[in-house]
């Protein structure tokens, strides 16, 4: 019999249905059996392999973390180059709850009037939000309440639950919770940057400076490690480290910043913002032989541990994150490539009568006036517009760009901080670029650059033609295991004997053009420029930049500083020779006090 | 209602596996909750409830399960009705609006609603055995699913709606369909898919979006992704930021490494980091699997589920023995459940499976869940215990 008529006859023999022989009707739903059965098996097999790759085999485990960790990640610690702390973790509770555990609104009621008699976390604050997200399993109901709190509450939910009530707050959850603490507030703001919620994120993440660079190296959870190999172990470090480090998250960053040095520097900007009433300013310190950075400080800046309250245009590294025409501070490059291509020599003279055509356009001098035979000393100490387009003339223009990219305009100096820009040089085959161009960009108008790039081509000159990569993060230390930061060779810029030439010249601009810049006892080379500011409309009538950028000692340097300020006050001087050069001067003299290097002439005498 | 109550095909060895799951389940409750102040004794309140449990299995068995195809219909129509006032007048909890207020206390309707959906629907299928071969008896049977399906779907409770899907297909799946039927119904059921889509509540979006496979930044991997993209107007944040999705894929990633960290045997009861350090959430309820493999390894966990497996299969054996249809169907609607609630428990364990807040039959801590699994049990038992009771006469 076939199963059709098997079916059929067992159908119309059964009325009753409870009389269903079973042997019958089993046979009939075989193929419904092994489906289900095949369905279940099909299930059971996928646990069981799941089950088998994760346990047995072990597939993409990762190791438990040390400590519970729900909430935000701990975070390294970060001290400058002699130990001193700057950023570290410090612990608060974070109170969460599940609002899906508070089954009544009269509970949620109670909950938020005892968070507010006990955490000061206003009641109606926390009634919203427990309403508003009822169907959540997890809400942060106070980012970071005190230790001592904290303590009070968990004590008080310990009491209630010994009572055996069922009292709202027995729901709270208390976590210890880090948060950044800058111990030295606004110094080195811009270096080390801040953290903070990005967009509708749950945790906190670097954002700026080396917080936000070495946000993966720094943070706990998710983090990358070292990228290279490690050079050192912990111990062989200095003493004056080991005072803070290292942390217990283990993920830790020695910067090249001094503090002090970084001190020197955010005070005399901000000295120099008094005397000159400049809107902003920056100054910047560098090791010229390696590229480190021993300072960096901005005007206006901020203290990271009230970011709320902070200007958010002073949250910006100008230094890095802002770009500007230099002015005449750019002829040093011009110098430089005309020096280095051998267009001229240092004691070649050429003539000035005052203006030049270039291109489309006059070049005057900014006195408007004429010189008539200079070499490059007297060029650059008068500050000579019409003999750098010369300069540039000579080198013509695919040579003139080809030095302004050795010596990193354009790109990024790719320093360790968040935020760098490139800057903005037109180059012949842009549409917009001209052979006037050519002519503007050799006294730095027409081009913008970043102070970072300014500082980094000026200690190419005073390392003898290597253009560094700067950078501001000395050492990583992660688990006792110390990575060096190693200086890198971006390049060669000019050769060594164009640097030594040319910073002889420079020296002799301290001198004889910028005498304000002038430390007594050190020779000090160094240029200043003073750049008109770009508007809408041509450039704005009295406002202006002033930039001073020189290093020192002139034989062997130690430091190369820039210090820029934003439109002086006109009525004081809009001129960079009688703001920035002194400020620069205030900054070399203190830095070489703090360094203990003794004048040229002790120095010097010694060595022979 | 209780008359020729015989004890002799009770099934023992049924009831005494459950009754060591449910031992099994206190010690590991006591193991993941004893660090916490808040929760030390609920150990103790779960002995209580398997003690209340108890109770009701045995009542229920001493039952015959043949009075209750009387209560099918008007049950039913109770529970249909429950779920309309609960859609007009019920309360939020959580999210979802599944409780209603009778007289100051809040009741939940689908939790009963899963036995009353058993029962009903193994009445009409058993009663209309001859008919279901035409196509229309079936769509009855399937509207009767879909209409507290569809009002559970709603309230929105996403694990019950899975949970009576898979109840009521299994076992009309189980009473007889013929095969171009069910190429039929899958068939529709595809059509239906764009409508499901078009309903899915955002949260269930975002429970499915944390379970698909990330890339290791937290990025749901792009196909995937643009897939999602493709179908859906708006994406909650756990589908489109890593962060979301991390947070909110805390409680399952801790608890993949609990079970990695358990290995082969396990680091010893009480002895778990994960679950003692309290990085596992719910531990003592969702997770309690997890606490099971890292404490007492893959060889526990497996024995374990071999346990609930047991139950399973002892619980089809009873069907496969009832006397008659509608007690096989019972039974089978009760295999179907407690399967179904293992499988997506432990696979939300192991992230193949969305969190879903469904319990781990007889070990998750919880008194209405392990009390509704004993009536499960008892039901089964009420089956078995009528065994070829026809052949006594």
């Amino acid at each position: 019999m076939t199963s059709l008529g098997q079916e059929l006859a067992a159908s119309q023999a059964l009325s009753e249905p409870q009389a269903l022989p079973m042997e019958g009707g089993q046979k009939r739903e075989l193929w419904r059996f092994w489906f289900l059965i095949s369905f279940f098996a099909a299930l059971i097999v996928m646990i069981a392999s799941a089950l088998l790759t994760h346990q047995a085999l072990r597939l993409g485990y990762t190791r438990p973390a040390g400590l519970p960790h729900q909430g935000e990640s701990p975070r390294g610690t970060v001290v400058d180059r002699n130990g001193a702390l700057l950023v570290a973790d410090r612990y608060f509770y974070e109170i969460s709850v599940n609002p899906t555990h508070l089954k009544t609104d009269a509970g949620r009621r109670a909950l938020a009037d005892a968070l507010e008699r006990m955490a000061g976390v206003p009641a109606a604050q926390t009634l919203e939000l427990l309403r508003q997200y009822a169907d959540r399993y997890f809400l942060r109901l106070a980012p970071a309440v005190e230790l001592e709190i904290g303590h009070r509450i968990l004590a008080e939910q310990q009491r209630l639950a010994q009572e055996g009530g069922a009292h709202p707050l027995l729901h709270l959850n208390l976590t210890p919770a880090p948060q950044r603490y800058y111990p030295e507030g606004p110094l080195a703001a811009h270096v080390v940057g801040f953290t903070a919620l990005v967009g509708d994120a749950v945790w906190r993440r670097g954002v700026a400076g080396v917080e936000g660079y070495y946000e993966s190296f720094l943070r706990q959870r998710n983090g990358v490690g070292l990228t290279g190999n490690a050079t050192a172990s912990f111990e062989s470090l200095p003493a004056s480290l080991h005072h803070y480090l290292p942390s217990p998250v283990g993920r830790d960053i020695v910067l090249t910043i001094d503090r002090g040095v970084q001190w020197i520097a955010e005070e005399e900007l901000r000295r120099a913002l008094d005397l000159y009433r400049a809107t902003a300013g920056t100054i910047i310190v560098m090791d010229p032989w390696t590229g480190e950075v021993l300072a960096m400080a901005n005007a206006p800046t901020f203290d990271p541990n009230r970011i709320a309250e902070a200007d958010p245009a002073a949250l910006l590294n100008a230094a890095v994150g802002t770009q500007y025409e230099p002015g005449s501070v750019f002829k040093i490059i011009t110098a430089a490539a005309a020096l280095d291509a051998g267009v001229v020599t240092p004691t070649q003279k050429l003539t000035d009568t005052g203006s030049i055509a270039v291109g489309q356009r006059l070049i005057l001098n900014s006195d408007r006036a004429g010189y008539g035979q200079v070499d490059m000393s007297e060029a650059l100490a008068r500050s000579l517009n019409v003999i750098s387009a010369q300069w540039a003339l000579l080198l013509g223009e695919r040579r003139f760009y080809q030095y302004v990219e050795r010596f990193g305009f354009g790109k990024v100096t790719e320093i360790d901080l968040a935020g760098e820009i490139y800057g903005t040089v037109r180059k012949p085959g842009n549409a917009r670029w001209s052979l006037s161009d050519l002519g503007t960009n050799s006294f730095g108008q027409g081009l913008a650059v970043t102070p970072i790039q300014m500082v980094n081509a000026t200690a190419t000159i005073a390392n003898g033609g290597k253009l560094m990569r700067p950078y501001v993060v000395k050492a990583r230390i992660l688990d006792g295991q110390v990575q060096f930061t190693e200086p890198t060779v971006l390049g060669i810029a000019i050769q060594p004997e164009t640097a030594k030439t040319l910073t002889d010249i420079l020296v002799s601009v301290v001198e004889r053009g910028n005498q304000a810049a002038g430390v007594a006892g050190y020779r000090v080379a160094g240029k200043s420029g003073t750049a008109q500011i770009p508007g809408e409309q041509g450039y704005e009538e009295d406002d202006t930049i002033v930039t001073f950028v020189g290093y020192a000692p002139a034989d062997d340097p130690r430091f190369v500083v820039l210090v820029k300020l934003e439109r002086p006050d006109p009525s004081i001087s809009r001129w960079a020779g009688y703001t920035a050069a002194p400020t620069f001067a205030q900054v070399m003299r203190r830095l070489l006090q703090y360094y203990n290097i003794p004048p040229d002439e002790i120095r010097l005498g010694a060595k022979q | 209602m209780f008359t020729r109550i015989n004890w002799r095909h009770f099934d023992w060895l049924l009831f005494l596996v459950v009754l060591l799951l449910s031992s099994i389940g206190v010690a590991l409750i006591y193991s993941a909750t004893r660090n916490s102040p808040d929760l030390v004794d609920y150990w103790q309140r779960q002995v209580n409830f398997i003690l209340i449990g108890l109770v009701v299995l045995f009542f229920v068995a001493m039952v015959d399960y043949r009075q209750l195809s009387l209560l099918a219909i008007p049950a039913f129509l109770l529970f249909v009705a429950s779920l309309v006032a609960v859609y007009f007048f019920g309360e939020a909890q959580g999210g979802s609006r599944s409780w209603i207020n009778i007289g100051g206390t809040l009741v939940q309707p689908t939790e009963a609603g899963k036995f009353l959906l058993i029962i009903f629907l193994s009445w009409y299928l058993s009663w209309f055995r001859d008919s279901l071969h035409r196509l229309p008896y079936l769509l009855v049977a399937l509207l009767f699913l879909l209409a507290p399906l569809a009002l559970v779907y709603v309230q929105p409770d996403f694990g019950m709606t899975i949970t009576y899907a898979f109840m009521g297909s299994v076992l009309i799946l189980a009473a007889g369909v013929r095969y171009r039927h069910l190429m039929f119904l899958g068939g529709g059921a595809l059509l239906a898919l764009p409508l499901f889509a078009a309903t899915l509540q955002g949260y269930m979006l975002a429970r499915l979006c944390i379970f698909l496979p990330t890339d290791e930044e937290g990025h749901i991997i792009p196909p995937i992704l643009n897939l999602l993209r493709a179908a859906f107007d708006t994406l909650p944040t756990e589908c489109i930021q890593p962060e979301a999705n991390t947070a909110a894929s805390y409680n399952v990633d801790q608890a993949l490494i609990a079970i990695g960290n358990g290995g082969l045997t396990g680091l010893g009861w009480t002895q778990g980091t994960q679950n003692q350090l309290l990085f596992l959430r719910v531990r003592h309820t969702d997770f309690i699997f997890s606490v099971i493999a890292e404490e007492l390894g893959m060889i526990g966990a497996s024995l374990i589920l071999l346990l609930l497996l047991f139950v399973v299969w002892r619980v089809l054996r009873i069907a496969e023995r009832a006397p008659d249809q509608f007690g096989k169907l019972l039974a089978t609607g009760v295999a179907a459940l407690i399967f179904f609630q293992i499988v997506v428990n432990v696979g939300m364990n192991l992230k193949i499976m969305p969190v879903t807040g469904l319990t781990l039959p007889f070990i998750s801590y919880g008194g209405s869940s392990l009390i509704s699994m004993m009536f499960a049990i008892g039901l089964a038992e009420s089956v078995a215990m009528r065994h070829r009771k026809i052949e006594f006469f």
